[in-house]
C-alpha cells in the first residue's frame, strides 16, 4: 500500500533520518515508537512532502516516486491518497468544524456544496461530534478539535492516514476519546501509520510496531515481539522508561 | 477673548467644505492603498525575487520621509522637474495641468505613497502572524498554495491586521491636515482661510481640534466593532 525505501533527511549538518525503510500493507496499523528527536515526526512529514526528503523512494499504491526529484503534480497525487492528522490539530481557526471538513472537498476536489455538506456531516458523526457541527475550533476542547482533525482526514476518503502524535498535545483526560476514535477506525479496516507515545494503543491496536532512535529503525515486529521480547538494549531502556511513567495506566485502560 | 461667534461660524464652514474634502481624500486614498498595500505586503512576505529588494527601497523612502518634506518633493520638486524634462525634449505636454489640475487628486496621490508603504508593512506582519500549520493543513487536504491563501491565510491575516489598520487610517486622517500646504481646502485648509483675515487662529484651531477628535473617535469605534464582528470565530464560549 505505502512503502518508503532509503529515506534520508538532514537539517543543515544534522542528519535526522539516516536511511529509513517502512512498509505498510492495506488495513495495517503501523505504530512508530521512539524517544523525542528520533526522527519519527520528520519521517511522516517527508512522506506527505511537508518536508522535502534528501533521498529515498516512496511508493503509494501503483505510484513510485524518487523523493529527490518530485514534481508538484506528484505531490498533489500523494496528498490526494493520504490523510494527515497533526499533533496540534491545525484546524482552520476561521472555519467551523463542518467547514473545516468540507473545505478539502469543495475547494480541493471541486465537489458540489450539498454533497460535501453531507459527507462532512457524516464524518463528524463518525467521530462523535454530532452536536458540534457549527462550532469554531476556539469553542472546542482539545479532544474535540483533534476529532474534527480526524474527521477532516477521513472525509477525503484517503487510502492511508498518517497520525503525527495525535494525543501529545491533549490533557490526560481527553486522550481516551481520541484513541477510541482511532481504534474504531482501525477496526473498520483503515490503513494507518501512527507516531505516538501511547503504549496501550500500540500494544492493543497495532499490527506492526517500529522502534526508532537517532534516525534509524532499531527494531520492528509485532507488538508482542517489541513489548515482550525486545531484542535491543535501546528498545528495552526506552520501554522501561516509558512504562514506568504510566505504570498505573498500562494494561488497565483497555485501549 | 475667545470669539465664540467666530468659532461657531468657522465650525460651520469647516463642516460644510473642509470635512467633505478631508473625507474624500481619505476615502480615495484608502481605495487605492488597501489593495496595493496588501499586494506589496504579500510580495514582501513571500520574498518575491527582484520585487522584494525594490519594494524595500521604495517603502523605506516613503516611510522615512517626513510628510511635509514629501509634500514639498511631490508637489513642487517633482512637477518642476518633469516640466523641465518635457521642455527639454519638446514633448509638448502641460505637466502642471496634468498633475496639479485637481488638488484633491494630487493630495490622494501623495497620501497614497506613504499609506501604501505603511500598509504593506502592516499586511506583511499580519501574514507572518498566521500559523505555519494552517497552510500545511490546507496543503494536506488538497488545496493549492493559492487556494490556501485565499480561503485560510488571507482571511486570518486581514482580521489580525485590523487594529494596526485602524491606527494607520487615523494617522492618515490627521496626516491630511498638512495638505493645506498644497492648497487643499480640507478641515485645516478651511480653518486657516477663515482664521487669517480675522486673525482668530485660537478659535479656528479649537474648531479643528474638535472635528479631528470626534472624527478619529468615530473611526476608532468603527474599527473596534469591525474587529469584534470579524474575530467572532476566536471568541471563547
Amino acid at each position: 500500500m505505502i512503502e518508503v525505501r532509503g529515506l534520508r533527511k538532514s537539517f543543515g549538518e544534522n542528519e535526522i533520518l539516516k536511511g529509513i525503510d517502512v512498509h505498510v500493507d492495506t488495513g495495517d496499523v503501523v505504530v512508530i515508537l521512539g524517544p523525542s528527536g528520533s526522527g519519527k515526526t520528520t519521517l511522516l512529514r517527508c512522506i506527505n512532502f511537508l518536508e522535502k526528503a534528501d533521498d529515498g523512494v516512496l511508493t503509494v499504491g501503483d505510484m513510485t516516486l524518487d523523493l529527490k526529484s518530485v514534481r508538484k503534480k506528484d505531490i498533489a497525487a500523494v496528498r490526494k491518497r493520504t490523510g494527515y492528522v497533526f499533533q496540534n490539530y491545525n484546524l482552520f481557526i476561521n472555519k467551523t468544524a463542518r467547514e473545516n471538513v468540507m473545505l478539502g472537498l469543495t475547494v480541493g476536489r471541486r465537489m458540489p456544496k450539498d454533497q460535501a455538506f453531507a459527507i462532512a456531516t457524516a464524518a463528524l458523526d463518525r467521530v462523535g461530534l454530532s452536536d458540534r457541527y457549527d462550532h469554531y475550533p476556539s469553542q472546542l476542547s482539545g479532544g474535540q478539535q483533534q476529532r474534527v482533525g480526524i474527521a477532516r482526514a477521513i472525509a477525503l476518503n484517503p487510502e492511508v492516514i498518517l497520525f503525527d502524535e495525535p494525543t501529545s498535545a491533549l490533557d490526560p483526560e481527553l486522550i481516551g476519546e481520541v484513541l477510541q476514535v482511532m481504534k474504531d477506525l482501525a477496526e473498520d479496516g483503515m490503513t494507518m501509520l501512527v507516531v505516538t507515545h501511547e503504549m496501550g494503543f500500540a500494544r492493543d491496536v497495532a499490527s506492526h510496531v517500529i522502534f526508532m532512535d537517532d534516525g534509524v529503525i532499531v527494531e520492528e515486529g509485532t507488538p508482542k515481539d517489541i513489548f515482550n521480547h525486545p531484542q535491543h538494549e535501546r528498545t528495552r531502556q526506552f520501554l522501561r522508561r516509558i512504562l514506568k511513567g504510566e505504570a498505573g495506566e498500562f494494561g488497565g485502560s483497555g485501549i | 477673548m475667545f470669539n465664540m461667534e467666530f468659532a461657531r461660524a468657522t465650525m460651520g464652514a469647516i463642516l460644510r467644505e473642509g470635512l467633505p474634502a478631508t473625507l474624500t481624500v481619505v476615502f480615495w486614498t484608502l481605495v487605492i492603498s488597501l489593495p496595493l498595500g496588501f499586494l506589496l505586503g504579500l510580495i514582501r512576505f513571500r520574498r518575491v525575487p527582484v520585487l522584494m529588494p525594490l519594494s524595500t527601497v521604495v517603502i523605506s523612502f516613503f516611510r522615512g520621509t517626513p510628510l511635509v518634506i514629501l509634500i514639498f518633493l511631490l508637489y513642487s520638486a517633482l512637477p518642476d522637474a518633469l516640466a523641465r524634462l518635457a521642455q527639454i525634449h519638446g514633448w509638448g505636454i502641460d505637466v502642471y495641468g496634468l498633475l496639479l489640475g485637481s488638488t484633491k487628486g494630487y493630495a490622494v496621490f501623495i497620501c497614497s505613497t506613504f499609506t501604501i508603504s505603511t500598509m504593506a508593512e502592516i499586511f506583511r506582519s499580519a501574514l507572518g502572524a498566521v500559523e505555519a500549520g494552517q497552510l500545511e493543513a490546507a496543503h494536506c487536504v488538497g488545496l493549492s498554495t493559492a487556494q490556501a491563501y485565499w480561503h485560510i491565510v488571507i482571511p486570518q491575516a486581514l482580521v489580525s491586521a485590523l487594529p494596526n489598520l485602524g491606527n494607520d487610517v487615523i494617522g492618515l486622517v490627521k496626516g491630511t491636515s498638512l495638505m493645506f500646504y498644497m492648497g487643499l481646502k480640507d478641515i485645516m485648509g478651511v480653518a486657516k482661510t477663515e482664521a487669517g483675515p480675522a486673525y482668530a487662529y485660537v478659535e479656528a484651531y479649537v474648531d479643528v481640534l474638535i472635528v479631528y477628535v470626534v472624527l478619529c473617535f468615530i473611526l476608532q469605534e468603527l474599527f473596534r466593532h469591525l474587529e469584534q464582528r470579524l474575530r467572532s470565530y476566536g471568541a471563547k464560549g
